[in-house]
């Protein structure tokens, strides 16, 4: 028996481990995670074995026979931002327009980042990547697919060499985004949170002020600091009067990104504000 | 017989690869991803079938090796080296060996340390978690009803890990 073995008592032994675990307990995450991405780098092929938690999200299938799906895919998402990237400078060019100056395009830094494990099931839809403080990264900061043209959510968690993204389907992530119609030229702006279970939903849209539709484009806000242009994220997949709150839209979305196949994400870290300046 | 604990060693670290691997998420139902916690069912079983101290130090190491692949470190290894350890010093008044025992105590288990280690994780993280009732409530289900079917698997197992069945008689032990 172990206690003779090691010549300690029952009770001995019980308390010595349950203070090495309080211990663990009590230690901050940042020096406990070394242990838990040490088994994820040892053991990530033997864990990414098997299917990786959500089945496919696609886009509007109105896609010509001429091109694949994956390139549509990849053809949509790029004519969507776009022309969310064209309304932006048009709408500078209009405040601009009595200045001599030049604008500069505005060019995101990005900071790519390769998943190390991914854990989407009930708890939540959180990623995490190989980069961190040590690379710019601050938490709140949005995550772009390896394409860089879709917003796929946000950094929630982060230490020196990883940072945990929770994805925008998370139903515990909020970002604002705003609903375009393509040919109009106005977003109709609300907060969208992940559902949870593949989507995410968009509320407090009043149903008598705002026309919304299936199919409708929907992209992640500019925000100062964090993001310049309007970037997309998916698409208006269902359009339904709320149930508790009839004179409210309840509208879900589908993101456009495919969990499955998020193996490397690009960060973008620009300047605080306060830094800017 | 001694507990072989270089083979209890492998055989918890292809456990903890399964557990915290994508394999198992063939089996997962609903749009949750709702799978058994096999760590949680080794935890039940060796908790009930081997000898009282080695209960305590496997239950302990069941629960370092759901932390080190859960991603927080700590709540596991306390839930479950307490509940196991709780476990263990009832050998002597529970029997388990219908299929509906098992299935019982692990549902029961699983209810007690999900919330233990969702309570604990939420002290260690700021990380809010969603849907945890349905997660810890439907991964207690679906575990007590793969559990007597791994409960089978471990019992072939014991004497290669060199942990001797109990014998499931109190008048044994008097």
């Amino acid at each position: 028996m172990l206690h003779k073995q090691l010549n300690m008592s029952r009770g001995t032994l019980f308390a010595t481990l349950l203070t090495v675990a309080i211990a663990f307990q009590v230690i901050p995450g940042a020096h406990t995670e070394r242990l838990n991405n040490l088994f994820s780098r040892v053991f990530g092929p033997v864990l990414d074995v098997g299917p990786r938690g959500l089945d496919v999200f696609r886009p509007a299938d109105d896609a010509e026979e001429t091109v694949s799906t994956s390139k549509y895919n990849e053809l949509w998402k790029v004519c969507q931002n776009t022309e969310a990237e064209l309304l932006e400078m048009k709408r500078k060019y209009k405040v601009l327009s009595g200045m001599s100056g030049e604008l500069p395009k505005p060019v995101p830094p990005l900071v790519l980042a390769k998943v190390i494990s991914s854990s989407i099931d009930g708890y939540g839809h959180k990623i995490v990547i190989n980069a961190g403080t040590g690379s710019g990264i601050e938490t709140g900061q949005y995550v772009l697919d390896t394409s860089q043209t879709s917003i796929v959510g946000s950094i929630s968690k982060v230490s020196e060499t990883t940072a945990t993204v929770r994805l925008v389907t998370d139903a515990m992530h909020i970002i604002m985004v705003g609903i375009r119609r393509k040919g109009r030229d106005d977003y109709i702006e609300g907060p969208m949170a992940g559902d949870g279970r593949g989507g995410c939903k968009i509320g407090r849209v009043p149903r008598k002020e705002y026309d919304v539709r299936i199919g409708d484009t929907v992209y992640a806000s500019a925000k100062r600091g964090l993001l310049d242009t309007p970037i997309v994220i998916g698409e208006v997949d269902q359009v339904m009067p709320d149930r508790n709150t009839p004179v409210l839209w309840d509208i879900r979305v589908r993101p456009i990104f495919e969990p499955a196949q998020l193996t490397e994400l690009a960060v973008i870290v620009m300047a605080p504000p306060e830094k800017e300046e | 017989m001694n507990m072989r604990w270089m083979r209890f060693l492998v055989f918890l670290l292809l456990a903890t690869l399964l557990n915290a691997g994508n394999v198992l998420n063939t089996i997962s139902v609903t749009s949750l991803h709702i799978k058994p916690d096999l760590l949680l069912i080794a935890l039940v079983f060796f908790s009930i079938n081997i000898a009282t101290t080695d209960a305590i130090a496997a239950s302990f190491a069941i629960g370092f090796a759901a932390d080190i692949s859960s991603g927080t470190m700590g709540p596991c290894m306390i839930a479950f080296g307490v509940v196991g350890s709780f476990i263990s010093q009832l050998q002597r008044v529970v029997v388990m060996k219908r299929m509906i025992h098992q299935a019982t105590a692990i549902f029961v288990i699983a209810l007690v340390a999900g919330g233990m280690v969702q309570l604990l994780s939420s002290f260690k993280t700021d990380e809010p978690m969603s849907n945890v009732y349905r997660m810890i409530l439907g991964g207690a289900i679906y575990s007590a009803i793969a559990g007597p079917i791994v409960w089978m698997f471990l019992t072939t197992m014991t004497l290669w890990l060199g942990a001797q069945p109990r014998r499931h008689s109190r008048l044994s032990q008097r």
